[in-house]
């Protein structure tokens, strides 16, 4: 709809060029014809070899030349061949009309000269005929200039060279009316061409001033059919064209394609055409088999409700998705919303997914339902948040290139986001949610080409989720991977029953060196003999119950076969743990001395924070105002821990919980800093990053914060508050510190690494003190 | 001038069907916290709404279509002598609170809760949540075992897509009781660690206001001011008052003679709070050590402080703007008894 501003009224070039043509028609054939009358011969050469020129070069312009044209083609079967006439004539439209303009006078010369002369001849009107024709026909406002100046020259020389001419050579006065009514109904012919281009814009700017309903035709004709044909609307091809395409360049989310010269279609023709005819007649079963296609749902079974006709349920399999759980129930019904239904829906989804934390209720209308604001609040009181989609909806979400995006605004306007929270901040953390790592995952993976390794971090950081998207990636590669945790095994009898359960192998409780050997020949019994890798996540106790072995065993002695099966490439060993692990690898007479490569846990990277932070709010179709300013707050707050990212994250997501549908579509700096800015935050901070640490180590970090930022500074503060420590134990525990991504030590000088660590010690109190327990 | 039919209960589990009742936040927390599939540990002092909050919200749980277990571990409490035989005791609450069989597993398997849980929690149950009361009854011998394998089942829902974690993606726990969860079990192995903490508080002046208009009548706001200064929102207190003013019939002098008689017989220690509230501070000498301070109202509370936090979490104390003060009116004159050695 590039039309839509009013435009001067003028000929298009193909008008100007069937004026042309016409007018070089009808002159020569009439002055032939006078001429014989008057004069008894035929016009001279000099008349009917430039009339004839213009003729020649005109018929091929004018726009119905196409026609036999394109006759003579389908004649020959050669309709393959594409005629590009409109461009060459386009081309050739600016030399014809010069040629025109010239020639006209030639000719014109010659005529005069053989029949009087300019004021004698019969003929003699003609340059006033000229004049006014060319003024009519013309569209640039300097080519007045030339109609003007040029027949004024021209006339001026002919009297100049001619004359009055002789009064015996004037024909009879028949002849001079003839000419004259001959210009006069010439004239007339193309000022109505002339008026038409006027009718032509009235025409036009109707259609401007219809714009709107153009629009809404458009609108209406593109949801309503599975394509829409320039013709069917009530436009010129033109405007109505500009206008689908206006329509899809404005849409860029839906599936719509221009087909140039016909219309629009959607992509998905058939689906759309059956979400169409939904809104018009709904059926529980397509509406229900529509949404599962669009949604690319996969392992779609279908649950029989009574009566079925009227009420269909289907569950399919979305895949990973940090918003939407992975496999999602539809029910469609033949009514409208009520409590009732909902509630009888999340039964059903209860019933049949597991966790399933979001439904979908199709229904044929639910704009009263959606009229009643309390109806929202009423998802609070739910399992399940129920999302509505009705026929309308359907059809829009339908007409997606990606459906799931309006599905997420839906459920970003409807759902209780309490329940479709993304983040995660209790358990670990689901495979969809995990950013970031990949330098740590790659480490691993290529550790375990010819060692062990062991993940040491802090809690929270994610170690476990590492090594579950390790296992993935070795599993994906074709090794064997054993996973276990070891949460609840404190001792050999305990490993041995949990791999019974676990990985179906049946192990002595009573434990010997020779036993994790003997493990490793069963897995490879039921498995083969490709790559062998075992997980053993949250190790820290197993450690401590190995180290206390007595005579005839050696201290470690499971640990130790572990070693002596990995450096004979039976079986790599990825452990997963903290402080025991740690100190561990890091003792010379431990058998982890030399068994498995440290990989530690800390902060993710700025990216990967950013990512996940930002990743999941746009899979609920949230975006975040001024992201730098709000995502370099969230750092500043977090350093990239991940588990204070999660809770930054779940703040967020409540705090657009709170909010009308309306306002959920955006975040901003402002609102990280509502959550990072109060006490529960900073307790939170302080309380993840030091959880689990050892009274000298909280008192380390206590009095770094307050200044003592050298290994010195610290032995002399702790001596100083009566709590003198051996330089090495202080030593150790900044390491343990680092571990935990707290601080780090360079060239003896404490920097931390979680950077806000000191503002919130300092906020706290605990700047400068001791640990109680330390003191105590 | 009394609401007929609904009569206020201040003793007792209130199940679902009990009307003189207020919905309560944590409530609605911890029935968003399982709805999420997120585990939930409810702390409070005894008597304070915890069970009566489990039993509704398993109520609206079953009502959404879960499968619920509620697992009292204090009821009938037995003496188990092996910890396979501890779990054999709670897998058969479990099924008989989900009305299902199951088949014992094998003897190797019996000392992992997991395979219990396998074997009662078949396919052909999709959401169950499994509310454990009084969680802290866990026999000290089993809480190490118990505990973590638990927090390993919780742990396994990040495994949803492997074999090994489709039995987490099923179920839901929730663990109410009256502990400090670092006092059960040490941190890297707790299931408590794993769950969303909520606390069972006293009940908001709009809270009983509420409770209030669905039981007295005209004059239920005049008595829910009056149960507030007295008893700042304790529960129980706040039932019984108003169960007391509703015996009384509908005369006001008749009420308001009734309240002011059960009010002095609560500070006397009726309902036997205050004997609960002795026990709290006779057993916890840290606690104990605390109470001049907590009348005082100078003792500043501070995050981690297992001390400060239990003396919370076991209805000695609250935590009014960053320092600890008496729970309630009741509670702060047996406080100043109980510094003077005169226990209930």
């Amino acid at each position: 709809v590039d039309e839509t501003t009013p435009t001067t009224p003028r000929f298009t070039r193909e008008e100007q060029a069937s004026a042309v043509w016409l007018s070089h028609t009808v002159i020569p054939v009439a002055v032939v014809v006078i001429s014989l009358y008057a004069y008894h011969r035929i016009p001279p050469a000099g008349f009917l070899a430039p009339e004839a020129l213009i003729w020649l070069v005109f018929t091929p312009l004018v726009p119905w030349f196409e026609w036999p044209v394109a006759s003579f083609v389908r004649l020959l079967g050669r309709e393959d061949q594409p005629l590009e006439t409109d461009r060459l004539r386009q081309r050739a439209f600016p030399a014809a009309f010069t040629l025109a303009f010239v020639l006209q006078f030639v000719a014109l010369t010659f005529l005069l000269a053989d029949t009087g002369g300019p004021i004698s001849s019969p003929f003699a009107s003609f340059v006033l005929a000229y004049t006014v024709f060319s003024s009519l026909l013309t569209t640039k406002f300097w080519s007045l200039g030339v109609a003007l100046l040029v027949p004024t020259v021209y006339f001026a020389v002919m009297v100049e060279v001619y004359g009055f001419g002789k009064a015996s050579e004037r024909p009879s006065l028949a002849v001079y009316l003839a000419v004259t009514l001959l210009i006069i109904w010439l004239t007339v012919g193309l000022s109505f061409l002339s008026r038409l281009s006027i009718w032509r814009l009235q025409t036009s700017m109707d259609a401007e001033a219809d714009l709107a309903t153009l629009r809404a035709a458009v609108a209406t004709q593109v949801w309503s059919r599975p394509s829409v044909s320039i013709g069917r609307l009530p436009a010129r091809a033109a405007a109505a064209e500009a206008a689908l395409a206006e329509y899809v360049k404005e849409h860029p989310s839906l599936a719509l394609r221009v087909v140039p010269g016909r219309g629009v279609e959607w992509v998905e023709q058939q689906r759309i055409a059956l979400a169409q005819s939904l809104v018009r007649s709904f059926s529980a079963r397509d509406a229900a088999e529509l949404l599962t296609t669009a949604l690319g749902l996969g392992d779609v079974r279908y649950v029989t409700e009574q009566p079925a006709e009227t009420d269909q349920v289907a569950v399919g399999n979305l895949g990973p998705d940090p918003v939407l759980p992975s496999e999602i129930l539809i029910r469609a019904v033949g009514v409208p919303p009520s409590d009732d239904l909902l509630l009888n829906t999340v039964r059903v989804a209860r019933r049949e997914v597991a966790g399933a934390r979001i439904a979908i209720l199709l229904c044929p209308d639910s704009s009263d339902w959606m009229a009643q604001p309390a109806r929202r609040n009423a998802q609070r009181s739910l399992a399940t948040s129920v999302v509505i989609l009705d026929a309308q909806e359907l059809l829009r979400l339908v007409g997606e290139t990606v459906p799931r995006r309006a599905l997420m605004r839906a459920v970003r306007a409807q759902a209780d986001l309490s329940k479709t929270n993304p983040f995660v901040v209790v358990g670990p953390t689901p495979p969809p949610m995990f950013f970031g790592r990949a330098d740590e995952e790659a480490t691993v993976t290529a550790l375990l080409k010819d060692n062990s390794a062991a993940l040491l971090g802090g809690r929270r950081t994610g170690k476990t989720s590492l090594l579950q998207r390790v296992r993935r990636t070795l599993t994906d590669e074709g090794w064997i991977v054993q996973y276990l945790d070891m949460h609840a095994v404190g001792d050999w009898a305990g490993f041995a029953d949990l791999v019974s359960l676990q990985w179906q192998i049946e192990v002595s409780r009573e434990f010997g060196p020779a036993l994790m050997a003997a493990t490793v020949r069963e897995i490879r019994k039921l498995h083969g003999s490709r790559p062998l890798v075992i997980m053993l996540d949250e190790v820290d106790q197993l450690l401590e119950w190995d180290q206390g072995h007595t005579a005839p065993m050696v201290p470690e002695a499971f640990f130790r076969s572990c070693r002596a099966l990995s450096q004979e490439r039976e079986a790599q060993f990825v452990l997963a743990g903290e402080r025991v692990l740690a100190r561990r690898l890091w003792s010379p007479d431990s058998p982890h001395w030399n068994f498995c490569r440290p990989v530690p846990v800390r902060q993710l990277s700025r990216e990967a924070s950013d990512q996940l932070l930002i990743r999941p709010l746009e899979h609920l179709e949230v975006g975040l105002r001024d992201p730098e300013t709000a995502l370099a707050r969230a750092w500043q707050r977090t350093s990239g821990h991940p588990y204070l990212l999660q809770t930054i994250g779940v703040g967020l997501v409540d705090l657009l919980n709170d909010r009308e549908p309306e306002n959920r579509s955006w975040l901003d700096a402002d609102d990280v800093a509502r959550i990072t800015d109060g006490g529960d935050f900073r307790d939170t901070y302080v309380g993840t990053y030091r959880g689990r640490s050892t009274p000298l180590e909280s008192s380390i970090c206590n009095l770094a914060a307050a200044g003592a930022t050298t290994i010195k500074r610290l032995e002399d503060q702790l001596a100083a508050r009566n709590a003198p420590h051996d330089i090495g134990d202080i030593r150790e525990a900044v390491r343990m510190l680092d571990v935990f991504g707290v601080l780090r030590a360079v060239n003896d000088e404490v920097v931390f690494r979680a950077e806000w660590m000191p503002d919130a010690l300092r906020n706290s109190s605990l700047a400068g003190t001791l640990d109680p327990r330390l003191s105590s | 001038m009394t609401t007929e039919g609904v009569q206020f209960r201040p003793n007792g589990c209130l199940s679902a069907e009990v009307r003189a009742y207020v919905e309560r936040q944590f409530e609605r927390d911890m029935f968003t916290h399982l709805s999420r599939h997120e585990w939930v540990s409810l702390l409070g002092p005894p008597k304070y709404g915890k069970s009566s909050s489990l039993m509704r919200v398993r109520a609206t749980l079953m009502a959404n279509g879960y499968s619920c277990a509620y697992v009292d571990l204090q009821r009938g409490r037995r003496t188990d002598r092996t910890y396979d035989s501890f779990l054999a005791g709670f897998a058969e609450t479990v099924a008989t609170e989900l009305g299902t069989s199951f088949d014992r597993p094998r003897k190797r398997h019996r000392s992992q809760l997991e395979s219990w849980l396998k074997a009662i929690v078949t396919d052909r149950f999709t959401n169950v949540a499994i509310l454990i009361d009084e969680v802290s009854a866990v026999p000290e011998a089993f809480r190490l075992p118990f505990f973590s394998q638990l927090t390993a089942l919780s742990t396994s829902k990040a495994r949803t897509d492997m074999p090994d974690g489709e039995l987490a993606a099923r179920l839901v726990f929730a663990f109410a009781g009256t502990f400090l969860p670092s006092r059960l079990i040490d941190n890297a192995n707790s299931p408590f660690n794993v769950s969303n903490e909520l606390k069972s508080d006293d009940l908001t002046e709009a809270e009983i206001e509420k409770l209030a208009a669905i039981g007295l009548g005209g004059d239920a706001h005049h008595y829910a001011e009056q149960a507030l200064i007295e008893t700042n929102g304790q529960p129980f207190y706040v039932q019984d008052l108003f169960a007391a003013v509703q015996a009384a019939g509908d005369r006001p002098d008749l009420r308001a003679s009734a309240f002011e008689a059960r009010l002095a017989a609560l500070r006397r220690g009726a309902g036997g709070h205050l004997v609960d509230l002795a026990r709290v501070v006779k057993r916890n000498a840290d606690i104990e050590k605390l109470v001049p301070r907590i009348l005082d109202g100078s003792l500043r509370f501070q995050v981690g402080d297992e001390a400060h936090e239990y003396a919370i979490i076991a209805g000695v104390a609250r935590n009014d703007a960053g320092f600890l003060v008496a729970r309630n009116p009741i509670y702060a004159r047996a406080l100043v008894q109980f510094a003077e050695e005169r226990f209930p």
